[in-house]
């Protein structure tokens, strides 16, 4: 990336960030005793998807920092993507991090931003502490949710996803790994703070506000085939300018994830409840998917739903999803997924009265994924 | 005796005409290793979740590799990538270095007590300690 624009993050706070970085980056080498010459490594994923709908009258979009989404025209922006990674390896020790990822924020695609900008220290396999900008494990797949090769579907289910749209923050991760009978145990801890700009729903203008004193605890347990996981965590919400439709909140999220993936049967499920205080959000949102593999093939079949217990910001909603990944290569994936969406006020953005009484809409993914 | 040698002539035919395919693959450390690893804890290292050794590929091209893979892991190695893919992007592992040969294996895990890797059977020697076979 020559140039990376960042829009959620004022500039004096990126300086702050990338000196800090810089520092601890420049600090690790002079104190490593070896000679030996940084160790460079560089990763890049992307997504090229065209995305349509058979609706004109609403928008359909996936993250809170989406100010647009697709209509019945293909929508090429929605869901591509592309992000590049580099690791300076000091030592064994020591290493800084950067990843930049371009996607649509706001209303503008293949936005740049920095998704992950960290030193991390590794002095055993047991004791992984990282600061700087980071992405927090609010749901199973948080961490990696950009890299769609990764994935059976085109993107992780919009009903339990949308609400994690507040996954980057700046501040400091440990992650402590045990091994527990023939499995591997790993808690991670983060806090930190971040500053987000949400489009909460149809009807209601973008709202910029502050996260602070973010607490999560994610805990992975993986055995055999099976991973679980449980995640809590709680931070403060406040927009930066008073907004009568969005007061300050304590914020949290506590979700369960399990996988099974024996290389032919692949089950996901997450169940993730979000509450605020003073109650404006309760929900609780699921999803599983179920898929199998024909050599390079695999369907999938995925169904989620949003219930909200209070009216704002979003009604209920559902889908269900069929998706069919075809991999070309060992690093490229081509996917069909047909969505049937129920219409609600989160998903779907600029929506008139009459969308909402409407039965469920049909949205089509061709998407091309890959590693580089 | 002669369709004796026939059979026989016939089958090492088929034998060196499959070449890698009916070989065994041998996982390799440093023969001063003295942990025990079985099957399901090399397999969790060679799919990112484990760091108890640190492991060694061979270069995509190499037949050896796509068929270690599905014989440890049952995955063939678009599935291995992708598993890879969601540590790699969130900074939960590093990628296994890749060597250019059998030989820089054997010398890598020769040479470091904590590095695990796999070769064809008939590149073992004495300079490296047998773990597990793979075969058919």
């Amino acid at each position: 990336m020559t140039s990376v624009y960042i829009s959620a993050f004022p500039a004096d706070r990126l300086r702050r960030l990338v000196m800090l970085g810089l520092l601890c980056g420049l600090g690790a080498g002079a104190v490593n005793n070896q000679a030996a010459a940084v160790d460079w490594r560089f990763n890049g994923y992307g997504t090229v998807a065209g995305t349509t709908t058979d609706e004109d009258n609403a928008e359909y979009r996936l993250e809170l920092t989406q100010f647009e989404g697709a209509t019945s025209d293909v929508d090429w922006g929605l869901r591509s993507k592309l992000g590049a990674q580099l690791t300076a390896e000091f030592s064994s020790e020591w290493s800084l991090t950067g990843q930049a990822l371009a996607k649509r924020r706001g209303d503008q695609d293949m936005d740049p931003d920095l998704e992950w900008f960290y030193a991390a220290y590794r002095p055993a396999s047991w004791f992984d502490f990282r600061v700087g900008r980071l992405v927090l494990p609010i749901f199973m797949l948080s961490d990696s949710r950009p890299v769609g090769f990764s994935q059976p579907f085109v993107e992780p289910p919009g009903h339990v996803y949308i609400d994690g749209s507040l996954e980057q923050f700046d501040g400091a991760q440990l992650i402590n790994r045990f091994t527990v009978g023939e499995g591997s145990l790993s808690i991670q801890t983060s806090v930190g703070s971040a500053d987000v700009e949400l489009l909460a729903a149809s009807g209601v203008p973008p709202v910029e506000a502050e996260v602070s004193d973010i607490a999560n605890l994610n805990i992975i347990y993986e055995w055999r085939n099976w991973l679980f996981r449980a995640g809590i965590q709680q931070a403060d919400v406040e927009p930066t300018m008073f907004t009568p439709f969005f007061p300050p909140i304590e914020d949290e999220f506590s979700g369960i994830g399990v996988q099974y993936d024996n290389g032919k049967l692949l089950v996901m499920a997450e169940q993730v409840k979000r509450d605020t205080e003073p109650t404006v959000s309760q929900s609780t949102s699921r999803y599983i998917l179920v898929g199998w593999r024909f050599g390079r093939w695999l369907p999938s079949v995925t169904v989620a739903e949003s219930e909200q217990e209070l009216p704002m910001p979003f009604s209920d909603g559902e889908s269900t999803a069929v998706t069919l990944r075809y991999d070309v290569s060992n690093t490229m994936a081509v996917k069909a997924q047909w969505e049937e969406v129920a219409p609600d006020t989160g998903r779907w953005l600029n929506a008139d009265p009459a969308f909402l009484t409407g039965g469920d809409r049909n949205v089509y993914t061709l998407s091309l994924d890959f590693l580089f | 005796m002669k369709s004796k040698i026939k059979s026989a002539a016939l089958l090492l035919l088929i034998a060196a005409s499959t070449g890698v395919q009916a070989e065994n693959i041998a996982v390799i450390v440093n023969p001063a290793y003295e942990g025990g690893l079985d099957r399901q804890q090399i397999e969790q290292i060679y799919l990112g979740k484990s760091q108890q050794l640190t492991p060694y590929d061979l270069p995509d091209t190499s037949p050896v590799k796509e068929m270690f893979y599905q014989r440890l892991t049952g995955r063939n190695l678009a599935q291995v990538k992708s598993v890879w893919s969601r540590l790699v992007f969130s900074g939960r592992a590093r990628l296994p270095d890749e060597l250019i040969n059998s030989k820089a294996v054997k010398r890598t895990v020769a040479s470091d007590e904590g590095a695990i890797g796999y070769v064809a059977g008939s590149a073992v020697d004495e300079t490296v300690k047998v773990i597990l076979t793979l075969s058919d």
